[in-house]
């Protein structure tokens, strides 16, 4: 039977340990969950006759070596003494990952160790406790702490915890003989209740919406890696345009995306990206609405740099180690810079907002979002956007007139001076009129944000030239856009770049996107400005709409937390109350007597003390609550001894007079117990518990 | 316990039927002590004599075996019989009453010699009606003797001493048959087992032979030499000492041994004050010698008849199961007590409850027994006995556990 338990307690362990299977992959889980439940069950079971301290001395060593051996693969003494270290900072890096979290021991260190813990606990207890259900509680901490940090992974862990209610119900089986009642009750009610739990789980506010502790987790510094701005390397690439830089083997043609940027401080655009480790999985943009996926193999040739290109929205990429990316722009890093030869795969998301999304769109971001450096560039430039966009009152309108008006002032050439700072751009808008993409996706940005649309500055490449079924890309391919966030939809591109003069020809395949998006314009073109702009601060707006519709979450929580309390007060008000009355009505008269002396230990506070004799109770009373209750509880005491023990039994008299002393000593006692005290007494949870036949 | 409680005294006034307690529940028979033969006995014996329990089961059927005592034996039946019978349960709740009158008489009598040790006298009064024996075991000078000689003086007992010594022989104790050269026969001479109150110091000084033999008497009450069964007398009580301290050259009594002491006890060191009371008292205060006759022995036998007589409930069998089963299955002892610690727990429970003034047990009996009756029966594990753990704390804490049963009300 012991050694049953054991096995439960390991099970119990090793079903927590593959709770984390949200968080990692599957496959690299299994040896770290295995060793990390079995051996403390084993250590535990063979030295439980040993005092704990011994058993606990001899885990010690086996948890260094089942950690070097099953997590990091290797026993040399680097490794063992890097585990502290690792097992130190794991939890802050695996809440700094994206999941699925990349199968490094570092992380899975975390999981061995939690795991083992569990199944330490748990088998200690089996071994030395005489609890019945005890030893599952670490199993499902650990599990509590899995499903936490798992947060926003893959699959559900439902099954586990179906599994581990499963196993908890066992190890109460197996423990000592259970009473027939416990079974016959006990074992459906846990059913109806895990029954509940599934069904009524995914209705509360929390499960729509679950707590993620990375939300919570200090972010990642942002990375600064490279000293030149992407966007400055614009001008340098256009002047030497026939250099490979990748290829990228696609079913569709779409702008690839190198580089995001979305802070101006008047001289260069730079990423405020906070990089978080992934293993892989990138999360999803805003907008839920149409889509496809895209799947691009890339192959670096002269590419050199730790930006990673993918089209739109990279959902996926595999094929790399050590990828960080921005869980805000999805923005791919590698941990290193790119070499030639190097191939990964992306799958990519690329959305396809409807022409209603598009009209209905206000735009959405923080502050940060819409800076600008003040000074009379900046009213310069608010002037030449309002100029612009007059008479357009729709924020995505106003995106396209922009965009509209900078493709039709300014020219493209490769040959115009480089530069974006405050100066340079001011120069290209009103004097030179010339400039690569780098200064019209710029100026744009900075016009769009003086009228209130959240901008960013993307550095990427044009589909680049099809050769059976690969997009060649070269330095000539690179190009500038700004991206605009709107509410609900993400981030929209707008491209203010004139087509090239002469070169056309080169750039024969037109982004996927960009015909989409023409067709879209036209569509929108047609469609006058007929709705008034929806306030005059379209940034403030999109920030309270979601919260408008019905009871926010918090509120219904609150509500439904202060409904069960409510109810839990009436309960322990009223249950008392009605158990006192049954027990006064009961039908037989030694019921009755019975039932008075069960009131007054309740009353005494004597609930559940089962070992205490009525003389006890009595000697108790005296010395507790004085002779005047004792001067009751004694002759009650009589009574009670005498309806259960005597052959002749209680009578109707024995039974009023029973209870004519209880009711004495409860208004005795009630008159001596503070108001307050009384309450909480009343409150506590023990009130509720039904008493026991003995 | 009413004496506390005066509003139970003064508004109960049904309290004897639940509980005669023997201060004021029962009828109030006069007694004197300067007149012991007076009225009170002769009222008492004529009680029990007049519901005919005179008999006693076991020595009735071991009658009717071998011809003798044949009224005893329908006596006998008719005990069996009316303790099934529930209406002679008013008669018994009255009776109990006088019991408890006549036991607290008992031990207030010899409380006078052996001063404050009102708990060590009740219990070796319980063990006198249960016919049960009682091992003391305590350091010279606490006054075990003395207290085995109180109770001989207190009920007109024969008292015999047996001083155990490594060279006494078994038939120092049973007796011997002698060659009458005049009837040309073997003649039996009663050895000093046969009184009703036998004394045995320092059993654990003679040899296991001879502890033997008296464990034997003890157990049979009746020895047999050449064939020839002699029964002790009633009622029959063995007081055996034992010293803890000195055990050099002694034989332990081994753990079957141990088993027929109904109950082991100490008397332990009197507290401050009633030491003082003995030295206050020494030259001329109350002396065994002086102790006023309370009861006959043959009032005793009644007595004893009677305490078979009290009702214990099915709860309460099941209460001493579950405490001799938990002893059996503690981790810290390697030998539980045995059935027939737990047939002792309730005949000495029986008396108890009688000397109560009730005529049915409750819990609270056996909670007081359990240490006495079965503490010395236990053997510990020797990593028990490492840790200096003893059977009687074991047997305190396996109560203080031990749900008690009580009605279930139904909520």
């Amino acid at each position: 039977m012991t050694a049953a338990r054991f096995a439960v307690a390991a099970l119990l362990a090793g079903a927590a340990g593959w709770a984390f299977h949200r968080v990692f992959d599957a496959r690299a889980l299994v040896l770290v969950v295995a060793v990390a439940a079995t051996v403390p069950v084993l250590v535990a079971a063979l030295l439980r006759s040993r005092p704990l301290w011994l058993a606990l001395l001899a885990g010690l060593p086996l948890w260094c070596a089942g950690a070097a051996l099953a997590v990091y693969g290797t026993v040399a003494p680097a490794v063992l003494a890097r585990i502290p270290a690792d097992l130190a900072n794991s939890w802050q890096a695996l809440l700094g990952t994206l999941l699925p979290a990349p199968a490094e021991p570092r992380l899975l260190i975390l999981v061995y160790t939690l795991v083992w813990l569990a199944a330490v606990t748990g088998a200690e207890l089996v071994g030395r406790s005489r609890t019945r259900a005890a030893p599952a509680l670490p199993a499902i901490i650990v599990f509590g702490i899995a499903v936490l940090l798992g947060v926003g992974g893959t699959g559900s862990n439902l099954p586990v915890a179906a599994v581990l209610l499963a196993l908890t119900a066992l190890l109460s089986l197996l423990g000592d003989r259970l009473p027939a009642l416990w079974l016959a009750a006990g074992v459906p009610a846990v059913g109806a209740l895990a029954a509940l739990a599934m069904l009524a789980g995914p209705l509360l506010p929390l499960a729509r919406e679950p707590y993620d502790p990375r939300a919570d987790a200090v972010p990642p510094q942002p990375v600064r890696f490279d000293a030149v701005s992407p966007l400055d390397r614009i001008s340098a690439w256009l002047r030497r345009p026939e250099t490979e830089l990748f290829t990228v083997r696609s079913r569709t043609p779409l702008n690839w995306r190198l580089a995001v940027l979305d802070r101006y401080d008047g001289v260069r655009w730079t990423s405020s990206a906070r990089f978080v480790p992934t293993g892989g999985r990138v999360p999803p943009g805003e907008r839920t609405g149409k889509a496809y996926d895209v799947e691009q193999t890339v192959t670096v040739k002269a590419l050199r740099d730790r930006w990673l290109p993918a089209a739109e929205r990279p959902t996926w990429v595999s094929g790399l180690t050590g990828v960080v990316t921005d869980p805000d722009s999805g923005a791919l890093v590698a941990g290193a810079k790119t070499s030639q030869g190097l191939t990964y795969r992306v799958t990519s998301r690329i959305e396809q907002p409807t022409k209603e999304e598009l009209r209905a769109a206000t735009p959405s971001g923080d502050a940060a979002l819409l800076h600008v450096p003040a000074g009379r560039y900046e009213q310069e430039f608010r002037r030449l956007a309002q100029q612009a966009t007059r008479g357009a009152t729709l924020p995505y309108r106003q995106a396209e007139m922009l965009e509209e008006f900078l493709r039709g002032s300014a020219r493209y050439d490769i040959t115009a001076p480089p530069g974006h700072s405050l100066p340079s751009l001011d120069f290209f808008l009103r004097e030179t009129r010339r400039g690569t993409s780098e200064q019209f996706a710029a100026t744009f940005a900075l016009m769009a944000r003086t009228l209130g649309l959240p901008t960013r500055v993307v550095v990427g490449f044009r589909p680049g030239t099809q050769e059976g079924g690969v997009y060649k890309v070269t330095t000539g391919d690179v190009i500038a856009w700004a991206e605009v966030r709107f509410a609900g939809l993400g981030w929209l591109a707008f491209d203010p770049t004139p087509p090239r003069s002469g070169e056309q020809s080169r750039h024969d395949v037109p982004s996927a996107v960009e015909k989409e998006r023409r067709r879209l314009d036209q569509e929108l073109g047609e469609v006058t400005a007929d709705k008034p702009r929806p306030s005059t601060k379209p940034t403030r707006r999109p920030d309270s709409a979601p919260e408008e519709a019905g009871l926010p979450g918090w509120a219904l929580a609150v509500l439904a937390v202060a409904a069960l309390a409510l109810a839990y007060v009436a309960l322990a008000l009223l249950l008392p109350w009605w158990r006192r009355r049954a027990r006064r009505n009961a039908g037989d008269a030694g019921l009755r007597v019975a039932g008075a002396w069960r009131q007054t230990c309740d009353d005494l506070g004597l609930t559940g003390e089962d070992a205490l004799t009525a003389q006890e109770v009595v000697r108790h009373g005296d010395e507790t609550h004085g002779a005047d209750v004792a001067a009751h509880l004694a002759p009650l005491a009589d009574i009670t001894n005498f309806a259960r023990y005597a052959p002749d039994g209680a009578g109707p008299h024995d039974a009023e007079e029973a209870w004519r002393r209880s009711d004495a000593v409860h208004t005795l006692l009630r008159r001596r117990t503070p108001p307050l005290r009384r309450l909480t007494r009343r409150l506590h949870p023990r009130t509720l518990i039904p008493p026991r036949p003995r | 316990m009413s004496s506390h409680y005066p509003d139970h005294e003064a508004t109960h006034a049904a309290a004897g039927r639940y509980a005669a307690d023997p201060g004021h529940g029962g009828e109030g028979v006069p007694v004197s002590y300067a007149a012991p033969q007076a009225q009170p006995q002769a009222a008492y014996a004529g009680a029990y004599q007049n519901q005919g329990y005179q008999g006693h089961p076991q020595q009735g059927q071991y009658a009717q075996q071998h011809g003798r005592h044949s009224q005893q034996a329908q006596h006998a039946q008719q005990v069996q019989q009316a303790q099934h019978a529930p209406q002679g349960a008013g008669d018994v709740a009255a009776l109990a009453g006088q019991f408890a009158q006549r036991f607290t008489l008992l031990a207030q009598n010899i409380e006078r010699v052996i001063r404050g040790k009102r708990e060590a006298i009740e219990l070796a009064l319980v063990c006198l009606f249960a016919e049960g024996h009682l091992l003391l075991e305590d350091v010279p000078g606490t006054g075990k003797t003395t207290l085995a000689r109180s109770i001989a003086a207190s009920v007109d007992a024969r008292l015999r001493r047996i001083q155990f010594t490594p060279d006494l022989l078994p038939s120092d104790i049973t007796g011997v048959s002698i060659f009458n050269q005049a009837t040309q026969s073997f003649e039996f001479h009663e050895g000093p087992i046969f009184a009703n109150i036998v004394l045995g110091d320092e059993i654990n000084r003679a040899s296991p032979k001879t502890q033997s033999a008296l464990l034997e008497v003890m157990e049979e009450r009746r020895v047999t030499v050449d064939s020839a069964s002699h029964p002790v007398p009633r009622p029959f009580l063995v007081v055996a000492t034992q010293n803890p301290v000195d055990m050099d050259g002694t034989y332990p009594l081994p753990e079957a041994q141990l088993d027929r002491f109904l109950m082991r006890i100490s008397v332990g060191y009197p507290d401050h004050a009633a030491e003082v009371e003995v030295l206050k008292g020494m030259p001329t205060g109350p002396q065994v010698e002086q102790l006023p006759l309370v009861a006959r022995a043959s009032d005793i036998a009644g007595m004893i008849d009677f305490a078979t007589r009290i009702h214990v409930a099915d709860p309460i069998y099941d209460y001493v199961v579950a405490l001799v089963a938990a002893t059996r299955t503690s981790p810290e002892i390697r030998l539980g007590a045995s059935p027939r610690a737990s047939l002792a727990l309730v005949r000495a429970a029986k008396v108890k409850a009688a000397a109560a003034g009730r005529h049915y047990v409750v819990p609270e009996d056996v909670k007081a027994l359990a240490v006495p009756v079965i503490a010395h029966r236990l053997v510990l594990t020797p990593e028990a006995e490492l840790r200096e753990r003893t059977g009687a704390a074991l047997v305190s804490e396996i109560v203080a556990g031990l749900p008690v049963p009580q009605a279930f009300a139904g909520v």
